[in-house]
């Protein structure tokens, strides 16, 4: 018997292990997918011209085992081993309604591929359902994670500049990785033509300046290779292999188990705590179930939901904690890849150096500052201004020889980029279900997923693209390209909702401390509690939740009120 | 399975580190593949390597610095053929070869492989031009869409081609490092530097 049993690896089970972990609790950490030895697995030490096929899979590897994972822009020959492969782990979606599920089965989980955006939800995002009426109402408020969101941005390392935006509470932050002359270029006359509008620097989960608390744990000031989701061997990166796990390792009270397919949880139907939580093992196929005293289900929005659908019995035969329908629904993720390029003006003289991990980053201003009569919520853009060179400058017709050499070896022109990220409602209809037919190698049902983007999310998309043209252009550039349709839901890699916090155990399925309300031993901390998305890159607030979570659980275990 | 975790990061630093101080590395790699010459060649046969060693010579000719031939472009090509590209590639590979080889007799009187050096470069950036226009007008068609369909080109076969000879030379050490500059670590992250005359771009594992 375990204190904890945490359900997976990755952003959320991590940092579920560290906290319980740093209370005294032996706490059991499962992951269904293979351990992960980062000097065997993590491929940054490749030089460029060491890397098999230039860095590109197999064609013929990409059609038959990566349809899905593929359209991840972050697949590549070295870090083919973070993803899955679809043709192992199959799901269903209804006709017309494409779903991208990446995924990444091995410890760690998708925090090693991770785009490390991090970003705190607003009190605008967690009023925001009360207000308008989508969804349910939100049974915390900023006020209630504000201290948890510093606790783990500390922990973390989050690089970033303070701005005093209520709609982007600003945190415990690192130097930000400043903006290049292109982007300040830009950031003025922005900022000047739409008051509203800010062009800050992207707030990355990487050590711009490493602190004594992190080198402690191994972890180094990034070296600005932006090859992060190969895995970061100085440690600089946030994930769960660099920081969260080895920090519970260290406690002496962690056990990790990998290979463990988690099934099901078993419940005492007359107490309704968790007593059993069902494993099979991913290659002996061999059943086994461990226990403990409390139970953190972290395996992911869509995967934490199959397990809960899965654990269905007599006394709940529409799965574990379901009894408001609700495990399942509202799948969320935000709307994706509407981009637009540009051609840019910016200072001829100027260059920069180094692979800095991220961009910039306009706030959201939609229903903020500048209303809407169109759509409900808002939108927020990531992007960057970079010279153009390399091969890139090489695909002008008739151009070979000492003219395509100069070519690219020529600092070109700026280029600029802006992509959206907008909020998507809470929607009873787009649902996670466990098919009836269909069963994976390993006996257990496979999800089929039902999601779609609403009226709301279209016409929001629509915005995005006019604001992102309006933005190069005012900014005197030329736009040159766009991605006008959003991406199919999932290729944001943001799913949430499938199991939502809330007031009402009618209408939701954990209360305001990740607590399923029918079952006191089980917390869920990953983005299925989410109770609406935002516009924000959700993993900081997935793990703000977690360490909230384990805290209150850790007390409570130790009152004896679990 | 139940473990310990194995996250001796400073091991591995310490590791990486000494790779890059030797500029050495054991084991698969692009470059090992690249030492096979044209006897060793797998995929394509001799008369068809010596014409894309002839075409990849044209594009990335060696100038003042070293060319796809010195960069064993055609021999990463002929691996890349095997180990990478689907049956279809394959074919759009080798057709365009072809018919790049016979679609300067109508013009000079002679086949690609017999061409002076200088007329090759002429023939082929005529013949560049022509395969790589696009089939639709511009505006009609974003960048990304007309990217994504290859009836957008006039020769999608020989697109192919082409961005495989400059993406395998730029990707080679020779690419990366004596074209443009590449440093695996680059340490400090600086957002403005003044462009001296002479300087050359960085390079990225990215390709941008």
């Amino acid at each position: 018997m375990f204190d904890a049993v945490v359900i997976g690896s990755g952003m959320s089970g991590g940092i579920a292990a560290k906290e319980l972990c740093e209370r005294g609790l032996k706490v059991l950490v499962l992951e269904r997918g293979r351990h992960i030895e980062p000097g065997k697995d993590y491929t940054d030490n490749a030089l460029p011209w060491e890397i098999a096929n230039a860095n590109m899979i197999p064609e013929t590897e990409l059609d038959n085992d990566y349809q899905i994972q593929r359209q991840c822009y972050a697949l590549n020959e070295s870090t083919r081993q973070f993803w899955v492969k679809d043709s192992e782990h199959p799901y269903t979606t209804s006709v017309d309604k494409p779903f991208s599920w990446i995924r990444g089965y091995h410890l760690g989980g998708r925090s090693i591929t991770w785009g490390r955006q991090s970003y705190r939800l607003s009190e605008i995002d967690f009023e925001a359902n009360k207000k308008d009426g989508h969804g349910v109402d939100w049974p915390i408020r900023y006020k209630d994670l504000a201290p948890w969101y510093s606790h783990v941005e500390r922990f973390v390392g989050v690089a970033g500049s303070r701005e005093g935006l209520s709609q982007l509470p600003d945190g415990e932050f690192l130097p930000a990785f400043g903006l290049n002359d292109g982007e300040q270029q830009f950031k003025a006359v922005i900022e000047q033509t739409f008051p509203s509008r800010h062009v800050i620097p992207g707030r990355a989960a990487n050590l711009s300046v490493a602190q004594p608390h992190h080198e402690e744990l191994n972890r180094y000031t990034c070296q600005n290779r932006s090859i992060c989701d190969r895995g970061c061997s100085f440690g600089a990166s946030f994930s769960s292999l660099s920081a969260s796990l080895p920090a519970a390792k260290r406690t002496g009270n962690l056990t990790v188990v990998t290979d463990a397919i988690v099934t099901g949880l078993d419940q005492d139907p007359v107490t309704g705590r968790i007593i059993g939580v069902r494993v099979i093992d991913s290659n002996t196929h061999v059943g086994r179930i461990y226990k403990g005293k409390l139970v953190f289900l972290c395996a992911s929005a869509i995967a934490s939901a199959a397990i809960l659908l899965n654990s269905c019995s007599d006394a709940n035969p529409r799965g574990l904690c379901n009894k408001s329908d609700q495990v399942g629904r509202n799948l969320m993720d935000h709307l994706f890849s509407i981009i637009v390029r540009g051609m840019m003006p910016g200072p001829q003289d100027s260059y920069y150096k180094g692979r800095r991990p991220t961009g910039f980053y306009i706030p959201r201003y939609r229903n903020v500052t500048d209303s809407s009569d169109q759509f409900v919520r808002g939108y927020g853009y990531q992007g960057a201004l970079m010279r153009i060179h390399g091969p890139a400058s090489a695909r002008k017709p008739g151009l070979i020889g000492e003219d395509l050499k100069e070519a690219v070896r020529t600092i070109g022109p700026w280029f600029g980029y802006l992509s959206g990220f907008g909020e998507m409602l809470p929607n009873p209809n787009n649902r996670v279900t466990l098919s009836k037919s269909e069963k994976d190698r390993w006996g257990v049902p496979v999800v089929h997923i039902d999601c779609e983007h609403g009226a709301n999310e279209k016409a929001m998309a629509s915005q995005i693209l006019i604001d992102g043209k309006a933005m190069i252009e005012a900014a005197g550039g030329r736009v040159i390209s766009e991605a006008s349709e959003p991406a199919p839901p999932g290729l944001g890699v943001h799913e949430m909702g499938t199991a939502r916090m809330g007031r009402d155990p009618n209408t939701s399925v954990l209360n305001a401390w990740n607590q399923a309300h029918e079952a006191p031993n089980l917390f869920c901390t990953d983005g299925a509690a989410m109770t609406s998305s935002g516009c924000q890159n959700p993993s900081l607030t997935y793990m703000a939740l977690t360490a909230r979570a384990a805290d209150y659980a850790a007390r409570q275990l130790a009152e004896g009120r679990i | 399975m139940a473990h310990d975790l194995e996250l001796d990061r400073r091991a591995l630093l310490t590791s990486i580190l000494s790779l890059v101080g030797a500029a050495s590395f054991s084991g698969f790699s692009m470059q090992s593949l690249a030492n096979i010459g044209p006897k060793d060649r797998r995929f394509f046969s001799a008369s068809g390597f010596d014409l894309l060693s002839l075409l990849a010579d044209a594009i990335i000719p060696g100038t003042k610095s070293p060319g796809a031939l010195a960069a064993n472009v055609p021999a990463k090509l002929d691996t890349l053929m095997l180990s990478w590209a689907s049956a279809n590639t394959q074919s759009m590979v080798t057709e365009a070869l072809g018919r790049v080889e016979t679609a300067s007799d109508p013009v000079t009187g002679k086949s690609f492989r017999n061409l002076a050096s200088d007329e090759r470069v002429r023939f082929l950036s005529d013949y560049d031009a022509k395969a790589l226009m696009p089939s639709i007008r511009s505006s009609e068609l974003s960048e990304e869409k007309s990217r994504a369909s290859s009836s957008s080109i006039a020769d999608p076969g020989y697109q192919k081609i082409k961005q495989l000879i400059v993406m395998l030379y730029y990707v080679s050490e020779i690419g990366m490092t004596q074209e443009r500059v590449y440093e695996h670590i680059p340490g400090k992250w600086v957002p403005s530097l003044e462009i001296m005359p002479g300087m050359r771009p960085f390079s990225s594992p990215g390709l941008l």
